[in-house]
């Protein structure tokens, strides 16, 4: 049942100079929670970037689910199924908490200009269908009471559930999240890791940067640690826990 | 923070402003005033516009004069030496000016930051030029003269009322399309790419279409906007789409306030009748200009609208501290 989803291949990647990324590969199975960690400055972020194709990349390829996405613009990527949050939020803060989940149907109705503006009936329908979708993914986050509410007035934790929202809009096949557990709490990285086994059941891969060992090793089938822009091992949770190699880098000799 | 105009006020404001500009012209016949008025409807089409452009879509225009002088001229040519009907005229006019932008639009909204508005501020100088060095067919500096007035079902709209009543028609569809735009999915990934292109590209806009397509449109508007002078004058000038034209048509948006429609009438209406209040001083205009926008920036960053709003949560605030603190006593 489980397919390619993703596949890294000897990925390059720098920044005048700066080596960000190092021969990278790695695989990505569909419906499973792949873990991306490393110290700070391995280039996790920097993958992700390469990924959704906000960055091209020098050499190397990746593939999502069989395409080759060199060049390919984030909107075009995102369409393919992909979808993602980023590091310290990547919400709308001149938009409410619907319009940011709304946002995310853009990718399966684009509304154009000419039915926007005169109000066609095709763009009324299409509205008020993403509308209605938007309130169910919202309610099933229990945030549907606060919908009109503008973004700023939300604690961190719910502002991190819109954006989750806003990304499982676009009915993502694979759903990256950039250290989501940043800044919450005990119970609040709980019910994350709920949430994440949640999405996971609904067939949808994660691909997950964490500096929270503890989801990390709570959720991952595999993890991929990177350091120096490079890839210094993969494997399960467990075979992760006791590599010499991973302890020396997060821990320093 | 935009809750209050948007529930209670908003269709209040807009009765009162529909109702008076049906009425206004039976109590005041004055084509000085008529006029003038009609010159505030004619700017807030093509305000009403480039607020797209720029409240939503985050983009600065410097040239949005040049898009009213390419369907000014078209149009009065057209109409004026070869005889074509105005409303057909009009729509060339108009195409005419899309295609221009749609030109423009190409190579400079790919990229980002301010090229757009330098692209623009080029294009105005240029078609200003243009505009005169063409003179067989424009008229040079000395202006195209004898431009036919438009009719409708027979009626000639040569007068300042019935033209009147033609341009606040446009003036309401105008409000109504902006406003479903504006509301709509297409508004909300502009906002979205204001707010943050990259973002709202990795969430699936397709950000340059978006661009290109707001700034279709804010031309299109300008350009219906300078059809309708040129066919009320029935006489235009290069000088009346030059680059101070421009900003002014920016300085509408900012003053009024950005992202609103009321805010658009509001800006071109005072900037349109500013001049007329101070015709006494030819060289106080630039300056109350400069004073006005300084003023707005420092203290109402989100213009005149944003300002009032401000206003009115602050009231509310106290309200509500008062209440409090009444309930405290009682308790």
């Amino acid at each position: 049942m489980s397919e390619l989803l993703l596949k890294i291949e000897e990925v390059s990647k720098n920044f005048k100079g700066v080596q960000a990324l190092h021969n990278v590969s790695f695989e990505l199975v569909s419906t499973k929670i792949q873990s991306l960690i490393g110290p700070n400055g391995a280039g996790k972020t920097t993958m992700l970037n390469l990924i959704s194709g906000i960055f091209p990349w020098d050499s190397g390829s990746i593939y999502f689910k069989g395409a080759n996405i060199k060049n390919i613009s984030p909107h075009k990527i995102t369409g393919l199924g992909m979808s993602r949050t980023f590091q310290g939020g990547g919400l709308f803060g001149n938009l409410t908490v619907i319009e940011n989940a709304l946002l995310g149907f853009h990718s399966n109705y684009r509304p154009g200009l000419w039915s926007s503006m005169l109000r066609l009936p095709s763009n009324v329908r299409q509205e008020k269908k993403a509308y209605d979708r938007a309130c169910e993914l919202l309610r099933s986050f229990k945030l549907e009471d606060k919908k009109d509410m503008p973004l700023e007035k939300l604690p961190l934790s719910e502002q991190r559930l819109v954006e989750i929202t806003s990304a499982l809009a676009i009915q993502p096949s694979l759903l990256m999240l950039d250290e989501p557990s940043a800044g919450l709490n005990d119970t609040e990285i709980h019910d994350l890791i709920d949430l994440l086994f949640r999405i996971k059941e609904t067939g949808i891969s994660i691909l997950l940067i964490e500096h929270n060992m503890d989801v990390v090793m709570n959720v991952s089938e595999k993890v991929v640690v990177l350091n120096y822009g490079g890839i210094l091992a993969q494997g399960t949770p467990g075979e992760i826990q006791n590599n010499a190699e991973v302890i020396k880098a997060y821990l320093g000799e | 923070m935009k809750n209050v105009l948007n529930m209670n006020l908003r269709p209040g404001i807009y009765l009162v402003v529909i109702s008076f500009s049906l009425i206004f012209p039976l109590f005041m016949t004055e084509t000085y005033y008529l006029s003038t008025l009609i010159f505030c409807g004619i700017n807030a089409i093509a305000v009403l516009g480039l607020d797209i452009l720029i409240s939503y879509a985050g983009q600065i225009s410097l040239g949005h004069a040049a898009f009213m002088g390419i369907g000014a001229y078209t149009s009065g040519i057209l109409s004026a030496k070869y005889g074509y009907n105005p409303w057909l005229s009009m729509i060339i006019g108009v195409s005419a000016a899309t295609a221009f932008a749609y030109v423009i639009a190409i190579p400079t909204l790919r990229l980002r930051g301010y090229f757009l508005a330098i692209a623009t501020l080029g294009f105005c100088v240029i078609m200003r030029v243009l505009f005169v060095f063409f003179h067989n067919l424009t008229g040079g500096v000395s202006g195209l003269n004898d431009i036919p007035s438009l009719s409708f079902f027979g009626i000639s709209l040569n007068t300042e009322v019935r033209f009147y009543y033609l341009l606040w028609g446009f003036v309401a569809l105008a409000i109504w399309i902006t406003n479903n735009l504006a509301k709509s999915g297409f508004g909300r990934a502009l906002k979205a790419i204001e707010h943050n292109d990259i973002l709202a590209n990795a969430r699936g806009v397709d950000v340059p279409k978006y661009k290109k397509k707001a700034f279709i449109y804010s031309a299109a508007l300008a350009s219906i906007a300078g059809t309708l002078y040129a066919h009320y004058m029935h006489f235009i000038t290069p000088f009346n789409f030059g680059l101070m034209e421009s900003i002014m048509l920016v300085v509408m948006v900012i003053l009024g306030g950005m992202g609103t429609r009321i805010g658009a009438l509001l800006g071109a209406g005072i900037i349109t009748i500013l001049p007329e209040a101070l015709r006494g001083m030819p060289e106080g205009e630039t300056i109350v200009y400069g004073v006005i926008i300084v003023l707005v920036m420092m203290f109402m960053p989100a213009g005149l609208v944003g300002g009032v709003q401000k206003i009115i949560d602050i009231i509310k605030m106290k309200n509500e501290k008062m209440q409090n603190i009444v309930k405290g006593q009682y308790r």
